[in-house]
């Protein structure tokens, strides 16, 4: 009797190092797709920024790209005629 | 016997016990990594199918390249400056080789003196419409509404002159020849200085270092070679004219005009002086610079290095 008790724990005891086991595993993987979400989710707000800053850039220096574009004509038309 | 049978009834409870501490202690465990994971999982709502490694490698790539992108935006301003240098440099090339008959062209520099005036507006007009860059010496005497057009802001004129690619010029902040712009080079200076701020603050940085005197250089008299001195330390150069349609006296048809312009007219290389209010000078403008093309000019805004600069 005692010894099936044993066999019984012994069992009980291997079946819970089992699962604690799958669920560290478990655990390892949720965390590691959380920081890769998190990643992502920080890479897409830079991304975001980003574009907005280049917006901004595009919207403030509007005048100053388009006189670039505008001396740039300018410049090789005189080189034309050198 | 009985001792033993008891000692090793307690080995096996404790035994026992041990088991069952050691299973429950695993079994609480599990139950806590599980509940930590139901956290992760409801604060962060992601989706376990998807490849994150791969979109992080891609959404890297993309910030780069608007990094990238935003880095060259940014140096506009750089590129804009070699670009005019470039420009400036071509052009005294240029210059020299007409000055030297090298080539079969002719320089004019349109320039246009007083302004801005409402009158300005069609005057650009007509200047982007015949793909003309010239050169606005520019004074404050009628103050932020156009003298020309009451209801009109003449200041925002000059952002349209830095816009559209032509010079601007100092002609002084307050033109007073006859009130007192020549009593002293002290006074012409602050003028010019006030000018000088005027310009930057419309245009939002513009620096000029061209000037031409209200009523020409004979104008300033004995002080002309004092100012000229003051002019030279804070970096200008100076112009007059060698051609004219005479719109600043009292001139009084288009045939007046046309006279006087085509008998100025001859150099290789001209200044021509108009004044942007002038209506007749406005109505002729585009036969004006069909003509000079005409006569083999090409037309271009003044610059420091040009030799038509007195330095």
């Amino acid at each position: 009797m005692r010894k099936i008790i044993i066999v019984v724990l012994i069992a009980l005891f291997g079946l819970s190092c089992f699962m604690v086991g799958r669920k560290i595993w478990e655990y390892s993987t949720v965390k590691e797709n959380v920081v890769n979400y998190e990643k992502t989710k920080e890479l897409e707000s830079k991304i975001e920024k980003a574009n907005q800053d280049i917006e901004e850039i595009k919207t403030s220096k509007k005048d100053e790209l388009e006189r670039l574009e505008q001396w740039q004509k300018a410049l090789e038309e005189i080189k034309e005629n050198l | 016997m009985a001792k033993s049978v008891r000692r090793n009834k307690r080995k096996f409870i404790i035994t026992l016990l041990i088991f069952l501490i050691m299973t429950s202690s695993f079994i609480y465990i599990y139950f806590y990594i599980d509940n930590e994971i139901n956290v992760l999982k409801t604060n962060h709502s992601y989706n376990s199918s998807l490849n994150y490694e791969s979109i992080i490698e891609e959404k890297t790539e993309q910030l780069l390249s608007i990094q990238e992108e935003y880095k060259t935006l940014e140096k506009s301003e750089e590129q804009l400056n070699q670009t005019k240098n470039d420009y400036y440099k071509s052009l005294k090339e240029l210059e020299d080789k007409v000055a030297n008959k090298e080539i079969d062209l002719k320089i004019a520099y349109l320039t246009f003196d007083d302004g801005p005036y409402y009158n300005t507006h069609k005057v650009l007009d007509i200047l982007d419409e015949y793909d003309v860059k010239a050169t606005f010496f520019t004074t404050s005497i009628n103050g932020e509404k156009c003298f020309d057009n009451g209801k009109a802001n003449c200041y925002e004129l000059y952002n349209e002159y830095q816009k559209r690619g032509h010079t601007i010029a100092n002609h002084t902040y307050t033109h007073g020849i006859f009130t007192g712009l020549y009593s002293s080079t002290d006074s012409f200076m602050d003028a010019v200085i006030k000018q000088e701020e005027h310009i930057k603050t419309q245009t939002g940085g513009y620096i000029t270092n061209i000037i031409r005197f209200p009523g020409g250089s004979a104008s300033a008299g004995r002080l002309k070679s004092s100012i000229i001195t003051k002019l030279r330390e804070r970096g200008y150069g100076w112009v007059d004219w060698t051609a004219a349609d005479g719109d600043g006296g009292s001139l009084k048809s288009t045939e007046q005009a046309w006279n006087n312009l085509k008998s100025s007219i001859g150099s290789n290389i001209e200044v021509i002086l108009f004044h942007d209010y002038n209506k007749i000078t406005t109505s002729i403008l585009p036969d004006v610079i069909n003509y000079l093309r005409s006569k083999n000019y090409i037309l271009l805004p003044l610059f420091y290095e040009s030799r038509m600069i007195n330095k």
